[in-house]
């Protein structure tokens, strides 16, 4: 955090502020309150977030939002998932935790394991429609044979019958190669599937790994900030709570941001804070009230 | 039956939920597999799995087993008298070995048509 102490007469504020624009009004300061620009037109609470984290939106320009950002960048009554934030506010204090080396390791394996592809829909298909196919031709053969029988019995002339039921027999000698090859084809890529297969079950145990491994490290991290984090959640404004997972969101955030003190403005939908000013000193955050 | 098999954390997740949303075709539930009953409702969710993970979704379709009717009675024998065989540490290559129970590559040698 850059912040200089308040107070000190004359002195230049170089803590981190904000520039706001949202059609013709435009804001610049530590602590912005829309809501008392009645020029401003009205935004959602979460679209001025998501442009605080957009650093391609134009309409707030500010410092560049960490990760506890996303839990904590809008002040509202979501629901928070404690132990991440708990976790993601460790990180930006600077914790690191013990296993950090065991996740990167398993995450160089990960990116270098790229198991082969198993669609086998494409030879499933051609299976089918071979099938589809020998039992077309099988058909068409028993048609021309009944032709070529009636003609005999009634003494007519069979040699174009003949001729048809030959062909007929020869397409559906044909349907049946191209069935059989497609089971082939089908089996060969079943066999090679099993290995890709065996593959993936080994990616799949090392993301589970990973999972398992990140969720120690937030458990870990959460533990080491969650003391200091109940500090400030006591002192929160209109809020009675006296632990953090048992706080509501509103003041859960609050307590996060203040035991943090982040570059890039939080944005409060609710109000606990006489004004903005009173706010952004209580957060030691920049702040954009709505 | 549809023997479901995921691959993905992803492909899990989703057979998960699932099973968890259509009790009625889901005949039993492994960690990231199912059974999905015989039906053209086990059939689309197979496929509904599939096409949103076509990679990481095996479908197989099973059927019960009678050893009655799909292997021989030398299998069932085989497998009987092993089971009760005196010496548990005994392989079954050994065990067979001498009589008249088939030896471990003519099992292995041999699939189970479907008429038989």
């Amino acid at each position: 955090m850059t912040s200089t102490a308040p107070g000190l007469p004359d002195a230049p504020d170089a803590r981190p502020r904000v520039r706001v624009r949202l059609g013709d009004c435009s804001v610049r300061g530590r602590a912005v309150d829309l809501a008392a620009r009645s020029e401003a037109p009205a935004i959602a609470p979460a679209a001025i977030a998501a442009a605080v984290r957009d650093p391609d939106d134009d309409r707030v320009r500010c410092a560049s939002p960490g990760p506890l950002h996303e839990h904590v960048g809008l002040v509202d009554g979501r629901a928070l998932p404690r132990r991440r934030a708990l976790a993601a506010a460790a990180r930006a204090l600077g914790r690191r935790a013990s296993n950090r080396d065991r996740i990167g390791a398993l995450e160089d394996r990960l990116d270098d394991h790229d198991p082969p592809a198993v669609d086998l829909r494409a030879a499933r298909e051609r299976v089918a429609e071979a099938g589809a196919d020998v039992d077309r031709q099988r058909e068409r053969v028993a048609t021309c044979q009944g032709r070529v029988q009636a003609l005999r019995e009634a003494g007519a002339d069979t040699s174009d019958a003949v001729a048809d039921l030959e062909a007929a027999a020869s397409a559906l000698s044909e349907a049946e190669t191209e069935h059989a090859a497609a089971e082939q084809a089908l089996a060969r890529e079943r066999q090679r599937a099993r290995e890709a297969r065996d593959a993936r079950e080994h990616r799949l145990e090392l993301e589970d790994r990973l999972a398992n491994a990140r969720r120690e490290a937030r458990a870990e991290l959460a533990a080491r900030v969650r003391e200091r984090v109940d500090a400030a959640l006591v002192a929160t404004p209109d809020s009675s709570a006296t632990t953090f997972d048992r706080a509501d969101p509103v003041t859960a955030r609050l307590a996060l941001v203040r035991v943090v003190s982040l570059d890039a403005p939080v944005v409060l939908a609710a109000r606990r804070f006489p004004d903005v000013g009173a706010a952004s000193d209580w957060l030691d955050a920049p702040v954009i009230r709505v | 039956m549809l023997l479901v098999v995921t691959y993905s954390r992803g492909a899990r997740r989703d057979l998960r939920n699932v099973c968890r949303a259509h009790e009625e075709t889901v005949v039993r539930r492994f960690g990231r597999a199912a059974l999905f009953a015989a039906t053209d409702h086990g059939a689309f969710l197979a496929c509904r799995l599939r096409e949103k993970h076509p990679d990481d979704v095996q479908v197989e379709r099973t059927r019960p087993f009678n050893e009655f009717t799909d292997t021989d009675a030398a299998v069932r024998e085989a497998a009987a008298a092993y089971e009760a065989r005196d010496e548990p540490s005994t392989p079954y290559r050994r065990f067979a070995a001498g009589t008249d129970h088939p030896d471990p590559a003519a099992l292995k040698a041999r699939d189970l048509d479907d008429d038989r």
